[in-house]
Formats: C-alpha cells, sequence, structure tokens
C-alpha cells in the first residue's frame, strides 16, 4: 500500500508542488512561461500516474519553491497547526511513514491528556540508493542534452553504477 | 527569472544554500496558494487546524 493511501483517511493531505525542471533537456526544456509549466506538470500526472496526489503548480519564479528552501527532490511535513515538523533534503518513504506515525501517537497523548515535557528535535543521515534503470528512465525522458549536462557537471553519468564513478 | 528557470543543469546552483535555515523544523511553514493542475486553487492556510500536509516537490525531469 502507497503511503498516502495509508493516512489519506487520518487527517493528512499529500501534495506534489510542481518545480522548475531540475534536468531539462530537450522533451522537457526549462519553463519559459507558466503554461508550459502547468503542461509539464499535467504531463507528470499523466506518465507517472500520480492521480491521487493533487500536483500543485507553483509561479514561474519558483516562490513557494524558494520559500522552502529550492532543492529538487525535498519534503516537508507540516502539521496542522501549521508547523513544520519534518523536512528532507530527499523523499524517503521509510522517513516520511515513521514522521506520520510520530503525529497519530501525538494525537493519542493528546486524547489522554498525558503531558509532555517539551519538544524533542533529532537530526539522522540517510542514504540515497542509485537505482539505475529508475534513472536511467528518468533522464532519458528528458533527453540526451540532460545526460550531457549531468555528465558536465558530476563527471559521470547520471545513472552510473557506484563501480563506474569510482566510489564503494 | 531566468536563473530560476536554468536552461542546462550545472549551470547553477542547486538548492538553496541556506536549506536548513529555510522554513526550520519547529517554525511555521510559509503559506502559499497554488493552483492544481487543474486549475483550483489550493492553500496551506485553508487546512489549518484540519489535516497534516506532506509536500513532496519535484519535475518531470
Amino acid at each position: 500500500m502507497q503511503l498516502f493511501q495509508r493516512y489519506r483517511d487520518r487527517d493528512f493531505q499529500f501534495f506534489v508542488v510542481y518545480t522548475r525542471e531540475a534536468h531539462p533537456g530537450e522533451n522537457y526544456p526549462h519553463h519559459g512561461t507558466f503554461e508550459q509549466k502547468l503542461a509539464s506538470a499535467r504531463k507528470l500526472r499523466e506518465l507517472d500516474k500520480v492521480d491521487e496526489i493533487p500536483i500543485l503548480v507553483d509561479d514561474i519564479s519558483g516562490a513557494t519553491h524558494t520559500a522552502y528552501g529550492q532543492l529538487p527532490n525535498m519534503v516537508y511535513l507540516i502539521d496542522r497547526d501549521g508547523t513544520v515538523v519534518y523536512k528532507s533534503d530527499w523523499t524517503d518513504a521509510q522517513e516520511i511513514d515513521g514522521m506520520c506515525a510520530s503525529l497519530l501517537r501525538l494525537d493519542e497523548m493528546k486524547a489522554k491528556a498525558m503531558p509532555i515535557i517539551r519538544q524533542g528535535i533529532s537530526q539522522r543521515l540517510h542514504w540515497i540508493p542509485m537505482e539505475p534503470a529508475h534513472r536511467e528512465r528518468i533522464y532519458r525522458r528528458s533527453g540526451e542534452k540532460a545526460i550531457q549536462d549531468y555528465r558536465k557537471a558530476r563527471g559521470v553519468s547520471p545513472y552510473a553504477s557506484d563501480a563506474e564513478a569510482g566510489k564503494k | 527569472m531566468s536563473g530560476y528557470n536554468y536552461e542546462s543543469f550545472g549551470h547553477c546552483e542547486i538548492g538553496a544554500p541556506d536549506f536548513w535555515a529555510t522554513a526550520r523544523v519547529g517554525a511555521k511553514a510559509p503559506d502559499f496558494s497554488l493552483p492544481d493542475v487543474d486549475g483550483n486553487l489550493v492553500s496551506l492556510g485553508s487546512f489549518a487546524g484540519k489535516k497534516h500536509v506532506l509536500l513532496e516537490f519535484g519535475s518531470l525531469t
């Protein structure tokens, strides 16, 4: 079961916020107009079958993307009081699941009138898996330019294995 | 604006240098009002007191 299905009936609303193209290519170049950005967002809904999570389209200058820090795959969880309770520089489903569960536990604590000493904060590292087939699909979708730009910037193919990239 | 919508990956810094200082954990989330792909306007504020909101940022590419 997908995460949004697990939590949608428990007071959670998931959204995708559509940003600039992270890796513009021949097929999906950078946006010149809002209409173009909207068309790309609709294409995302179609190609990735994102039909149950609403896609919100940021304005052409990226005002909302910028207000949240401009990373290409970042995630935020905002509680019903409007407070940021979780942010991450990359989408990690396991972490999101854990954090949604924490908010449900908080509701249980409140229901039992359990006193809270204070709000604690945690920090952690997470490890982003290299999934070559998935990445190759995304970059090829954008076009050869996107692949070449990545190679120029990073020195390796965007879907290189760790061995090719010279890392362990 | 042309700086934000860069034409080529690598020609611009990805992400704000102060990502962790922006919209910090424990702070009020920046409000927004954005259209979905069907044109319905959605604001963060409209969920206040009702639902927790998860935002995943992304693009086709």
